[in-house]
């Protein structure tokens, strides 16, 4: 049981996308990790800053508790993470 | 994307969230449907907006101030910091709270609250457009051509225990095929049909996926030919 538990922890899994009409030559191995690095956010983004609730009823009873309105930000496809 | 490089980019905009506000993020989608608390609360407030006006039918996105009792204070669909920050100054200027209580959330519609699955995985996905296109002067179109998108892939239990004994499942292929080759980097994107996946392979060995995919609609207007490349 331990074993499997730390199996699920380690399995990672990192898949990059390469267009071939704009890179038609072989995906090679060094442009998989140029992409990758490319496609790895900064971990301080300013929109990261913000204490996001997820839930409206949980920022609604904040609100009330902390006497603040409530800024929504309502998206097609979830704005922290669909989009 | 585009708030997230723009509105929430904006130090001011930002210290008034932190601060002075009780900031939510919502898929409204999901959150105009669900019975119960989460989704009566979200229906009242959105409903005094100018989205409501076709009973839900259609999309009610965009930004919303609203009170703790329910009462819309303000809503805006349109981008830029200037304006939203602005919108929320005045919001502040003659903000009086109301004295109610939380409401209590009662019972929880599963249908629109999906957990990942059970000993599976939660994979992170981005998007980000490469090349191809002239330099914008334009500052979204800039925004557009450069920021990254977001999204998830859950991997069952199954295709995770697959993946950990070296073989890729062909739901996995598919799955990612279908929902994550996406291009979200403007919104939502349209997923591809089953029959528009002409081709989705992908193999372990050795740590590393190799793999090739052929998506296209069913009058070619919309589609590309790919190569995967990945280490698990």
């Amino acid at each position: 049981m331990r074993l499997h538990v730390w199996i699920c922890g380690a399995v990672f899994l990192q898949l990059a996308l390469g267009g071939v009409k704009l890179h038609a030559d072989e995906f090679t191995v060094a442009r998989y990790r140029q992409l990758l690095e490319e496609l790895t956010p900064p971990a301080d983004a300013p929109w990261r800053t913000i204490p996001w609730k997820i839930s409206l009823l949980d920022a609604q009873q904040a609100a009330a508790t902390e006497g603040k309105p409530i800024f929504i930000w309502a998206m097609d496809g979830h704005p922290l993470g669909c989009t | 994307m585009l708030d997230r490089e723009s509105t929430f980019a904006d130090p001011e905009i930002i210290k008034l969230l932190q601060t002075r506000f009780i900031p939510v993020a919502l898929d409204q989608a999901w959150q105009r449907r669900p019975k119960g608390a989460e989704g009566g609360c979200w229906r009242r407030m959105a409903g005094q907006g100018d989205r409501a006006s076709e009973g839900f039918r259609n999309t009610t996105q965009g930004f919303y101030i609203a009170a703790a009792d329910g009462k819309l204070l303000a809503y805006n669909n349109n981008r830029g910091p200037e304006r939203i920050g602005r919108v929320m100054n005045e919001i502040l200027t003659g903000f009086q709270p109301p004295k109610v209580s939380g409401i209590s959330r009662q019972r929880v519609d599963e249908r629109y609250n999906p957990l990942p699955p059970a000993g599976g995985l939660v994979l992170r996905v981005r998007a980000k457009v490469l090349d191809g296109y002239e330099p914008p002067t334009d500052p979204w179109r800039q925004i557009f051509q450069s920021a990254l998108s977001r999204d998830n892939m859950w991997v069952s239990s199954r295709e995770h225990t697959a993946l950990a004994n070296g073989q890729v499942t062909s739901s996995l292929a598919q799955r990612l095929a279908r929902f994550h080759l996406v291009d979200n980097t403007r919104g939502e994107a349209p997923m591809w049909e089953p029959a528009e996946v002409r081709q989705a392979e992908l193999m372990l060995a050795g740590g590393q996926l190799r793999g090739s995919v052929h998506l296209e609609t069913a009058n070619g207007r919309r589609g590309y030919r790919a190569q995967l490349l990945g280490e698990v």
